[in-house]
C-alpha cells in the first residue's frame, strides 16, 4: 500500500496563497464582465432577452465561466504552479477551491448569496468547476514547458556544432 | 515586437494555457451563441415575446425588461413586469395580483373599485414626485375606459408640472395608469416618463398594450 505524503508547510502557504490570487482575479474581473456584456447587450439592442431569466441565467454562467472563473483559477494555478513543484495532481485543486470558498463566503457576507435566484445553482457549479479547471491549467502551463524548451534549446546547439 | 510575438507563440505553445485560451474563448463564445438563440426563439419582428402563465407581451428587443413575483402566501402573490428603454426616461410597469393579494391590498389602501385604485396609484406618483420637487404641481388630464386583453380598463392621464430631476434641471413628467379587475384579481399597467420621451415612446407603448393576452 503507498504511503500517502502530506505537502510541506510552504507547499500549504504557496498554495493558499494561489487561492487567495484566485479570489482577487475573479473579484476584479466579475463586475467588469458583467458591466461589459450588459454593454454589448444594450450595443446590439437586445438587453431585452435578460428577461428571460431562467435561459439567460444559464448563459450568463456559460459566459462567466469563461471571462471570470476561469481565469481566476488560472491565474490561482500559475502562482501555485510556480512556488510547488511536487504533488500537482494533488495540490493543483486547493487554489481554485479556496478561491471559490472565499468568494462564496463574501458573496453571503455582502448579502449576494440568493438561493432561489434562477442562476443560483449554476453559478457555484460553473464556479466552482471554472476555478479547478483554471487552477490546474495555470498549475500546469507553469510546470509544462521546460522540457520542450531544453529540446528547442538542445537543437540549435547542435546546428550550431554543425557549423 | 518580435521578441513579444515570440514570447507570445512560446506560451501559447504550452498546451495547458492552449487549452485555457481555447476554454475560455470557447465558453465566451458558446454563452453569446445561446443569448442568440434565446433571442431567435423568442423574436416576432422587431418585439421580443415574453410569454407565461401570467400574461403575454411583446416589447421593443432593446428595452431593458425584467419581471419578479412578489408576495408569499399569506400575503397573496403577485406578478410584476419592468419595461424601460436604455437611452430615454420612460417606464411601463404591468402588475398582476391574486385574489388574495388583490384583496390586502385594496384593504390596506380603502380602495374599492378599479378606477379607485386607478386614481391611489397617480397620487401615489404625485407625492413621490413631492420629494424632489417640493413645487411640483398636479395636472389632471382625463379619466376614460380602454379595452386591454379583451377586457374594460380605466385609465386616468395627468402631468406632474417640474416633477422629474435630472442633474440641476427639473421636467415634466407625464403619466397614465390603468386598472381592473376581473374574477377577484387586479391588475395594473402604468406608464409614466419625462415629457419628450413619454410622447415619442407612446407609439411603442400602444403596440405593447395591444399585444397584451392574460
Amino acid at each position: 500500500m503507498s504511503k500517502l505524503e502530506l505537502p510541506d508547510k510552504w507547499s500549504l502557504v504557496h498554495t493558499a496563497i494561489g487561492g487567495g490570487i484566485c479570489f482577487i482575479v475573479m473579484f476584479v474581473i466579475s463586475d467588469l464582465a458583467q458591466g461589459v456584456m450588459e454593454r454589448i447587450l444594450i450595443y446590439f439592442g437586445v438587453i431585452g432577452v435578460i428577461v428571460f431569466q431562467e435561459q439567460f441565467a444559464l448563459a450568463r454562467s456559460i459566459v462567466l465561466f469563461g471571462a471570470v472563473y476561469l481565469p481566476g483559477g488560472f491565474f490561482g494555478g500559475l502562482y501555485t504552479g510556480y512556488k510547488v513543484e511536487e504533488g500537482l495532481r494533488t495540490i493543483l485543486a486547493a487554489p481554485g477551491v479556496i478561491g471559490f470558498a472565499i468568494l462564496t463566503i463574501l458573496t453571503y457576507f455582502l448579502g449576494q448569496f440568493d438561493p432561489s435566484s434562477p442562476d443560483f445553482t449554476y453559478r457555484l457549479l460553473f464556479a466552482l468547476l471554472g476555478n479547478i479547471i483554471g487552477s490546474y491549467l495555470g498549475g500546469y502551463a507553469m510546470n509544462w514547458p521546460a522540457e520542450e524548451e531544453a529540446t528547442e534549446e538542445v537543437g540549435k546547439l547542435t546546428l550550431d556544432l554543425k557549423k | 515586437m518580435s521578441f513579444i510575438l515570440r514570447s507570445l507563440r512560446r506560451i501559447l505553445r504550452r498546451p495547458p494555457v492552449a487549452v485555457f485560451v481555447v476554454l475560455a474563448l470557447g465558453s465566451c463564445l458558446a454563452g453569446y451563441g445561446f443569448i442568440y438563440w434565446i433571442l431567435s426563439a423568442n423574436l416576432h419582428g422587431d418585439y421580443l415575446q415574453l410569454k407565461n402563465e401570467y400574461l403575454e407581451v411583446e416589447f421593443p428587443k432593446y428595452w431593458f425588461a425584467f419581471s419578479w413575483k412578489p408576495g408569499n402566501e399569506t400575503s397573496g402573490r403577485g406578478y410584476s413586469a419592468f419595461f424601460a428603454p436604455t437611452d430615454r426616461y420612460v417606464v411601463m410597469l404591468l402588475r398582476i395580483y391574486d385574489e388574495v393579494a388583490t384583496r390586502k391590498f385594496m384593504e390596506a389602501n380603502n380602495l374599492t373599485d378599479a378606477f379607485s385604485v386607478a386614481a391611489y396609484e397617480a397620487d401615489r406618483m404625485y407625492n413621490w414626485s413631492l420629494q424632489s420637487n417640493t413645487n411640483a404641481t398636479f395636472l389632471y388630464f382625463e379619466n376614460g375606459t380602454v379595452t386591454v386583453a379583451s377586457r374594460k380598463a380605466i385609465y386616468t392621464r395627468f402631468a406632474i408640472k417640474d416633477g422629474f430631476k435630472q442633474g440641476e434641471a427639473f421636467y415634466n413628467l407625464t403619466c397614465i395608469f390603468m386598472s381592473w379587475i376581473d374574477q377577484q384579481r387586479l391588475f395594473e399597467i402604468a406608464f409614466w416618463g419625462k415629457e419628450d420621451d413619454w410622447t415619442q415612446t407612446h407609439g411603442v407603448f400602444e403596440t405593447m398594450l395591444s399585444s397584451i393576452k392574460m
